[in-house]
C-alpha cells in the first residue's frame, strides 16, 4: 500500500517540461503526453529536486491552505496514477 | 545523386523525386553516391508500430533506431532509411507509393532528426504577420488559408503541412516544403522568404454552423498542449526527438500568440473570421 513513506524514483523514459504553473510530462516509451496542473505540477517540482513524498507534503501543507488529511489522500491519489502511467516507479515502499 | 532544399534545410536524397523538382539545388555524379545500403541496417531496435494514413490509405508505420539512423518501413512500401543527422533519405528504386512516404513521414522525421517540427496546420501572412491554422483533415484549415490568401494583402505560407523551427527566442515557419495537396503550379513557398517569423497559432474548433465565429485567446499551457497535439509524425519519433519536441513546444509556447478559432463550417464565416484576423495586425 502506497504511503508517504514511499520512496519514488523518476524512470529514463520519462521526460518533462515546466511551463509557469503547468508541468507537461512524456513517457517515450508509450509516446503519451500529460500535463499536470497548479497543485499537481507542484507536487511534480519538489520531487524532481530529490524530496521524498513526506517532504513534498509539508512543502504544499506550508504553500496551500488545505487540511493534512486530505492533502495527503491527493498526494498519493495523484501518485498512483503517475505511477500506472509508468511516469514514476515506486522503489521503497 | 540529387540535393534538395527544403524548410531552409539541404537533403541528399537516393534518387530523384519528381514532385521536388523545384527545389532541387544541386545535382552529384552518381559515383559520389551516398545511399546506405539496406543490408547495412540488421542491428536494429524498434521504436514504435502504428497505425497512419500514408499514400491514400490506413498503413502500418514502423520505425527502428540502428547505429547510423533511422530505418522506416511501411506496410506495401519499401524501407528507408534517414542518416543520425536528418540530411540524407535513403530508398531503393522508389514507386509511387514509396515517393509519397519520403514526401510524408520520411521527410517528417528527417526534419525532427534537425530540430525542424512540421505542423499539421495552414498558413498565411498579412502585413507581415504569419498565421497558421492547425486542425485535423476535414476541419477546414486549408479551406480557410484558401479563402485568406484570395483577399487583399495576404499570402499563402501552406495548405497542410507547416514545418516550424526555434531560431534563439523566435519561432519561424518555414515555407519551402512541397504542400502534396496542391499541384505543381500552385505551391506557395517558392517565392517567400525561407523563414518567415510565426506570429499567431490558431487552433480549429469544430462549433454548430448556426454558431457564430470566435477567436478566444489561449493561455500558454494551452499553447503547448495545441502544439504536442498537431505535429505530424510524434508516434514514430524516438525518445530523443520526443524529449527535443516536448522541449521545442513549451518554449514555442511562449513566443507565439495562440488563439482557439472556433470555427463554423459555412462560407459566410469567412470574411467575418478574415476581419477578426486583420484587426491583430
Amino acid at each position: 500500500m502506497l504511503t508517504l513513506d514511499a520512496i519514488l524514483r523518476i524512470p529514463a523514459h520519462v521526460s518533462f517540461s515546466v511551463v509557469g504553473e503547468d508541468a507537461f510530462l512524456l513517457n517515450a516509451q508509450t509516446h503519451k503526453y500529460y500535463g499536470l496542473e497548479k497543485v499537481g505540477a507542484r507536487l511534480w517540482q519538489i520531487l524532481i529536486e530529490g524530496k521524498s513524498l513526506s517532504e513534498a507534503h509539508q512543502t504544499l501543507l506550508s504553500e496551500y491552505n488545505v487540511a493534512a488529511d486530505e492533502l495527503e489522500r491527493d498526494i498519493l491519489d495523484l501518485v498512483k496514477r503517475l505511477q500506472e502511467q509508468e511516469l514514476v516507479e515506486v522503489i521503497e515502499a | 545523386m540529387p540535393r534538395y532544399r527544403l524548410a531552409a534545410q539541404d537533403f541528399h536524397f537516393a534518387h530523384p523525386i519528381a514532385e521536388l523538382e523545384s527545389f532541387e539545388t544541386a545535382r552529384e555524379a552518381d559515383g559520389e553516391s551516398v545511399l546506405f545500403t539496406m543490408d547495412s541496417l540488421d542491428e536494429k531496435t524498434p521504436i514504435a508500430r502504428a497505425e497512419g494514413w500514408v499514400g491514400g490509405a490506413q498503413r502500418i508505420v514502423e520505425t527502428y533506431d540502428t547505429p547510423r539512423g533511422i530505418l522506416l518501413k511501411v506496410e506495401g512500401g519499401g524501407a528507408f532509411f534517414i542518416n543520425r543527422g536528418g540530411e540524407i533519405i535513403g530508398a531503393q528504386n522508389p514507386n509511387q507509393l514509396d515517393r509519397e512516404i519520403i514526401l510524408g513521414p520520411a521527410l517528417v522525421l528527417a526534419l525532427a532528426q534537425r530540430g525542424v517540427w512540421s505542423l499539421h496546420a495552414s498558413a498565411a501572412t498579412y502585413k507581415e504577420n504569419c498565421f497558421a491554422f492547425l486542425g485535423e483533415s476535414g476541419q477546414g484549415k486549408s479551406t480557410l488559408a484558401a479563402y485568406l490568401s484570395q483577399s487583399a494583402g495576404w499570402r499563402l505560407v501552406a495548405d497542410d503541412i507547416l514545418p516550424i523551427e526555434m531560431e534563439s527566442k523566435t519561432v519561424n515557419a518555414l515555407p519551402h516544403f512541397p504542400q502534396l495537396k496542391l499541384p505543381p503550379n500552385a505551391q506557395p513557398g517558392a517565392d517567400l522568404p525561407e523563414r518567415i517569423p510565426l506570429k499567431y497559432v490558431c487552433a480549429l474548433a469544430d462549433v454548430e454552423a448556426n454558431h457564430a465565429p470566435e477567436l478566444q485567446i489561449l493561455p500558454t499551457a494551452q499553447a503547448v498542449q495545441v502544439l504536442l497535439g498537431h505535429t505530424a509524425g510524434t508516434r514514430m519519433f524516438n525518445a530523443a526527438a520526443l524529449a527535443k519536441h516536448l522541449e521545442f513546444s513549451t518554449q514555442a509556447a511562449k513566443q507565439i500568440s495562440a488563439r482557439r478559432l472556433n470555427y463554423p463550417h459555412r462560407r459566410d464565416a469567412l470574411p467575418l473570421i478574415k476581419d477578426f484576423l486583420e484587426t491583430l495586425c
